[in-house]
């Protein structure tokens, strides 16, 4: 898993969001090191939601605007789980070898 | 709603026309929004970031709705296709070269040994990399490709004449390398039923036999030209029709288009180099959109 998508699974997971807060959460979560634009938020999403990952949660319209809201589904909450177990493994073992443990 | 923030939404929305229509309709007023969120305040017209970004995702989308989301797949199905039914016609060609040495043999024609046993061996060597490809037996159809550069470079061993290596690099290789392709990629193609599968080899196979009987040595040949319509009229159905055209023409198009470089006066040389790519071109634009229309359906 790539990870700008990972850390949409991961901006999910606090509660629903929409396109934006999604994009200020990833940002925020990375220290701004990871910013993703609107296109590839939405290629995520609809990949994400395929697998079904993530789910809409509401629409809202707001002076002529459309905000949906998205959030994991069952699914994407486990995939999440495992993938930060995997994630935490491998940061784990490099924190052995640099600390000379390894 | 400020001018700024007007004028920076009509440049939204004419990038947003790089996007097909139908993700437009379900995604456009979403995308809207959130690139006008993003925006920096009293911004007139969009970042470089975000165009390219969105050129980016455009494309995708494009992609992904013309070929029904698996590029791969497609890719990888018409690669294997093409592998087959290229070993299936170098079986024949080969089978029928074996039988003009043994004419040469009886005849008491004095008949090189190296060429004897490679012209021998390639029909073999064929078959193995024709059942290891239908098998999906990746690690087979390469071993078999190698043992056929082999071959090939032993027959050119044979051939009389200074450019001997020359004539490798023209005829095996080219004559491989679809193997060689079909090989590395056909193992991520999805599995088909059996009887489609011997339909169209079937099919394929007995349109090559045609076109080559007809056509000869001639690849000029109205013959040659009358198989490949029909190969492109099949291929509207099915894009393995088009791999396999592709496949009859790789056998002369090497040559043709290095006859093409050595007499760049000669138009009808490079006219013929040309012919597969374009009609490849042409032919995957119609199958994506026949895929396009198929996914829009369902």
């Amino acid at each position: 898993m790539q990870e700008p998508t990972y850390l949409v699974l991961v901006a999910l997971g606090e509660k629903p969001l929409h396109g934006y807060g999604i994009m200020k959460a990833v940002e925020t979560l990375s220290d701004g090191r990871v910013k993703i634009g609107a296109g590839t938020l939405y290629a995520a999403l609809d990949r994400l939601a395929e697998l079904d990952q993530v789910e809409l949660d509401r629409e809202e319209t707001e002076g002529g605007r459309v905000r949906r809201y998205y959030r994991l589904t069952r699914t994407g909450r486990q995939v999440l789980a495992e993938e930060t177990a995997v994630r935490s493994r491998y940061v784990a073992r490099a924190l052995a070898i640099l600390e000379g443990k390894g | 709603m400020s001018s700024d923030d007007r004028r920076l939404e009509v440049w939204y929305r004419v990038l947003l026309r790089l996007y097909p229509r139908e993700y437009r309709q379900r995604r456009g007023e979403e995308l809207v929004t959130t690139l006008l969120d993003a925006s920096p305040p009293n911004a007139t017209r969009p970042s470089a970031r975000s165009v390219f970004d969105l050129l980016r995702a455009a494309c995708l989308a494009r992609l992904k709705l013309a070929t029904g989301g698996n590029v791969g797949r497609m890719v990888a199905d018409g690669a294997r296709w093409a592998g087959l039914f290229f070993c299936a016609y170098a079986v024949l060609r080969n089978l029928y070269e074996v039988w003009w040495l043994a004419r040469c043999l009886a005849a008491g024609f004095p008949v090189d040994g190296l060429l004897t046993l490679s012209t021998g061996l390639e029909p073999a060597a064929f078959c193995l990399a024709f059942i290891a490809l239908w098998q999906r037996w990746r690690v087979g159809a390469l071993a078999s490709a190698t043992l056929l550069v082999a071959l090939g470079a032993l027959r050119a061993l044979s051939y009389p004449g200074p450019d001997n290596w020359g004539f490798v690099l023209r005829m095996a290789l080219p004559q491989t390398l679809p193997l060689f392709a079909a090989a590395l990629l056909e193992t991520r193609s999805a599995p088909r039923a059996k009887p489609e599968r011997i339909a169209h080899l079937v099919a394929v196979v007995g349109l090559l036999a045609v076109v080559k009987t007809f056509a000869g040595h001639d690849t000029h040949g109205v013959a040659l030209v009358a198989g490949s319509v029909a190969l492109v009229a099949l291929g509207l159905f099915d894009p393995r029709f088009l791999a396999a055209l592709i496949v009859l023409r790789s056998n002369t198009d090497g040559r043709m288009l290095i006859g093409a470089l050595e007499r760049p006066w000669d138009v009808r040389d490079l006219l013929a180099a040309m012919i597969p790519p374009l009609f490849f071109v042409a032919l995957t634009s119609i199958q994506c959109a026949r895929a396009r229309e198929r996914m829009l359906r369902t």
